[in-house]
C-alpha cells in the first residue's frame, strides 16, 4: 500500500476543514474569533508545509500489509463500534444489569472466543463486578429498562 | 512551625484503631475507583463528602485528602496496564507504561509507579507541611501574564513530544486547541463550533473525550489481533520488587518529576493532569534519547507518576493557605473544609491547628499505607495483561461507557466517547500523535483565558508579558527551548 497519498489525502482533507472553519469563526465578535482564527491559521501553513516537505523529499513508498487483511481489520473496528452503539441501545432497552450482561455475553462470542463455560463465568464476572462498584458501593444512577417500566404500565 | 504536643495529639487522633480501619478502608476504595476509567477523583469526592458529616474535621478532611491521593494512585495501574488513564492525572503514565506493559514488563511497570509516586507524594507532603506559609506568598504574585507564558511553556514543549512527522505532531496540537474552543466563549460567551446544536454549547467532555481517545481507540487495536493478550509475550516478565528499586536509578529524573508537580500544584487552578504531562514532555526535552520515549522506557513512567502524586499535596497548599483551590479536585476539597466549618487562611493555621496538623499526620499515615496496598495489590491487578484480549475487551468497552454515562447521565456523552475512540484510532494509525492534541486540549483554555485577562490589565499593552519579573523569566525560558536546540545542533556539527 501507498503511504504517501493517503497523507495527502489527510491533509487536504485537514485544510478543507480548516478553511471551512476560518470561514465560520469569521463571522464571531472579534474577541472570540482571535484565537481559533489563529491557530486555524497554523494549522492551514501547517498541513501545507507538510504537503510541501513531502513531495519535495520525494516520500519513499511503504508497503505495509495486503489490501484485503487491512480491510478485513478495518471491518472489525467498525463492528467494534457498532457493538458499542448497540450497547447504548441494550441498557436503555433492557436496563444496565440485563444490557451489560447480554453485551458482554454477546460480544465476547463475536469476537471469537467460543468455549461456552469460560463465557458465561467471565462475563457474569464482569456484569457481577460492575455491579457492585456502581449501584451498591457508589450508589450511581444507571439507567432503568425502558421496555420494562413500558411493559408494567 | 507547631510544637511536639501539636503532632503527638494529631497522632492519638489518627493512630486510634477505628481510624487507622477507615483510613484502610477508603485507601482500597480510592485504588479501585482511581483504576476505573473516567470515575477519578474528581466524581468520587463529591460522593463521599456527604458520608463524611458524621466525622470530626480533622478525619473527614483525612478522609477527602486520602480519597484524592489514592484515587491518583489507582488510575497509573489502568493507564499503564490498560492504556486508559483511571484519572485524568495519569494521561501521560500511558505514553511509556503501556508500552512496557505490552512488553511483558507490566508489574516492573507498575512497581516504578508505585515508588515514584511515594517519593513525589513524600516531597508533596514536605512541601505541604514545610514550605506552605512562605510559598504561598509567591503564588499569591502570580497573575494572568504569568498563567498565559506557564500554558504557552506547555504548549511549546509539545514539540518535544514530537515522535516522527514534527508537523503532524503541531497539526495534532492545534487540532487538540480547537477541539477546547468548541462551546460558550469563555469571555464573551459567544458559541463556538457549536454548529446550532445545544449539547456542544457545553463543550466537549473531557473525560468522553480522554476514554474515547485513549481507552475506545486503543481497543480498536486490540480488536485488530483478535486472539492474544495485552502482553505480547502472553507472560508477565517484569517483577514488581525491581520496578520498585528502578526510580533511585534515575534520581535526577526523580527530581525534576517531584519539583514540576509541587511547584504546578502551588499554582493556583493548575492541576494533576498538567503536572503529569509537562513532567513527561519535560523530561522527553531533558533526555539524551528522546526518541526512545514512547516505547516503554522506565523514565517516561517516572517522571509523570513522581509529578502527579507531588502535585496532589500540591494543590492543597493554596487551597489551605490561601483559600484558592490549587485545582478540580482541589475546589471540592475546599468546599468539604468550608462545609465543616472551617476558614482556610490564617483562620485555619491559628485557631484550627489541632485540624490542620491532623490532617497533615493522617495524610502521612496514609501515604505509606497507600504505597503498601497498592503495591501488594497490583501484583493481582497487574494479571489482566495475560487474560485474552477478546475476554478482555467487551468489559473494557461496558466500563469505559458506564463510566462515560456516569459522569452527567447523558448517553450523547457515550457516542462523543465513541466518535472521539474513532477518531483516536485513525489519528495514531496515520501517524498523528494523540499527545500533542491532549495537552493543546488541557492548555488552551487556559491560555485564552489568561491572555485576554492580561491584556485587560494592562490597558491593551503586550509588553506585560516581558516586563513582569515572573512572565518574563517564563518568556525568555520558553525562547531559549524553542532556540537552544538547533543552535547546539550546529555549534555541535561544526
Amino acid at each position: 500500500m501507498k503511504r504517501f497519498p493517503k497523507d495527502l489525502v489527510i491533509n487536504l482533507f485537514i485544510l478543507i476543514l480548516s478553511i471551512f472553519l476560518l470561514i465560520i469563526v469569521s463571522n464571531y465578535p472579534t474577541m472570540a474569533r482571535s484565537f481559533p482564527q489563529l491557530v486555524l491559521i497554523l494549522v492551514v501553513i501547517l498541513s501545507l508545509a507538510d504537503m510541501v516537505y513531502k513531495s519535495l523529499r520525494g516520500d519513499k513508498m511503504e508497503i505495509s500489509q495486503g489490501k484485503d487483511e487491512q480491510k478485513r481489520e478495518e471491518r472489525r473496528v467498525f463492528y467494534t463500534v457498532f457493538l458499542m452503539f448497540g450497547y447504548m441501545v441494550f441498557i436503555l432497552l433492557l436496563g444496565f444489569i440485563l444490557g451489560t450482561l447480554l453485551f458482554l455475553i454477546f460480544s465476547t462470542w463475536s469476537l471469537g472466543y467460543k468455549k461456552i463455560k469460560g463465557l458465561v463465568i467471565s462475563s457474569l464476572c464482569s456484569a457481577g463486578l460492575m455491579y457492585i462498584i456502581f449501584i451498591l458501593i457508589m450508589k450511581s444512577f444507571l439507567p432503568e429498562s425502558l421496555l420494562f417500566s413500558l411493559l408494567r404500565r | 512551625m507547631p510544637g511536639f504536643e501539636t503532632w503527638i495529639d494529631a497522632a492519638n487522633i489518627v493512630l486510634q484503631w477505628q481510624n487507622l480501619l477507615l483510613i484502610f478502608g477508603v485507601t482500597i476504595l480510592g485504588l479501585i475507583i482511581g483504576f476505573l476509567p473516567g470515575i477519578g477523583p474528581l466524581n468520587a469526592l463529591p460522593l463521599i463528602i456527604p458520608l463524611t458529616f458524621g466525622m470530626s474535621p480533622g478525619i473527614a478532611l483525612i478522609v477527602l485528602g486520602i480519597l484524592y491521593n489514592s484515587t491518583v494512585y489507582g488510575g497509573s495501574i489502568s493507564a499503564i496496564l490498560l492504556n486508559t488513564p483511571g484519572t485524568s492525572a495519569s494521561a501521560a503514565t500511558c505514553f511509556d507504561g503501556y508500552p512496557m506493559a505490552r512488553k511483558g514488563r507490566g508489574g516492573e511497570a507498575i512497581g516504578i509507579s508505585m515508588m515514584s509516586s511515594f517519593i513525589g507524594g513524600i516531597v508533596g507532603l514536605a512541601g505541604l507541611i514545610f514550605l506552605s506559609p512562605v510559598i504561598s506568598e509567591v503564588a499569591l504574585k502570580f497573575q494572568p501574564a504569568e498563567y498565559f507564558m506557564i500554558a504557552v511553556l506547555g504548549l511549546v514543549l509539545i514539540s518535544a513530544s514530537a515522535k516522527g512527522s514534527m508537523f503532524k505532531a503541531s497539526i495534532s496540537g492545534a487540532l487538540g486547541i480547537l477541539t477546547s474552543c468548541v462551546g460558550m466563549d469563555i469571555m464573551t460567551g459567544q458559541p463556538r463550533f457549536t454548529f446550532g446544536t445545544h449539547y456542544l454549547q457545553g463543550g466537549i467532555p473531557f473525560i468522553s473525550l480522554i476514554i474515547g481517545l485513549f481507552a475506545f481507540s486503543e481497543v480498536f487495536f486490540l480488536i485488530k489481533q483478535k486472539e492474544g493478550t495485552i502482553s505480547e509475550k502472553g507472560t508477565l516478565s517484569g517483577r514488581i520488587v525491581d520496578g520498585l528499586k528502578e526510580p533511585f536509578r534515575h534520581l535526577k529524573t526523580l527530581a525534576r518529576g517531584a519539583l514540576v508537580g509541587l511547584g504546578i500544584g502551588i499554582i493556583p487552578g493548575e492541576g494533576a493532569t498538567v503536572a503529569n504531562v509537562t513532567a513527561y514532555l519535560m523530561e522527553v526535552r531533558a533526555s539524551k534519547h528522546p526518541e526512545a520515549f514512547g516505547t516503554g522506557i522506565p523514565e517516561g513512567v517516572i517522571a509523570p507518576e513522581t509529578s502527579n502524586n507531588a502535585c496532589v499535596f500540591g494543590t492543597l497548599i493554596p487551597t489551605l493557605t490561601i483559600g484558592i483551590p490549587g485545582g478540580g479536585v482541589a475546589a471540592i476539597f475546599l468546599g468539604g473544609v468550608m462545609i465543616h466549618g472551617l476558614n482556610p487562611g490564617l483562620e485555619l493555621f491559628s485557631r484550627n491547628k489541632d485540624v490542620l496538623y491532623t490532617l497533615f499526620f493522617g495524610l502521612v499515615v496514609s501515604h505509606i499505607l497507600i504505597f503498601l496496598c497498592g503495591t501488594i495489590l497490583s501484583k493481582y491487578i497487574s494479571k489482566v495483561t495475560i487474560i485474552p484480549v477478546n475476554i478482555l475487551v467487551p468489559p473494557i468497552i461496558a466500563l469505559g461507557i458506564t463510566s462515560t454515562y456516569l459522569m452527567r447521565s447523558n448517553i450523547i456523552d457515550v457516542a462523543v466517547a465513541i466518535i472521539s475512540g474513532l477518531i483516536g484510532y485513525f489519528m495514531r494509525k496515520y501517524g498523528y500523535s494523540l499527545i500533542p492534541f491532549l495537552v493543546g486540549f488541557i492548555l488552551a483554555p487556559i491560555a485564552e483565558r489568561s491572555f485576554f485577562q492580561a491584556l485587560l490589565i494592562a490597558d491593551g499593552s503586550y509588553w506585560t508579558f516581558v516586563l513582569r519579573p515572573i512572565s518574563g523569566i517564563l518568556f525568555f525560558s520558553i525562547i531559549l527551548i524553542v532556540a537552544l536546540p538547533p543552535v547546539l545542533k550546529r555549534v555541535r556539527r561544526r
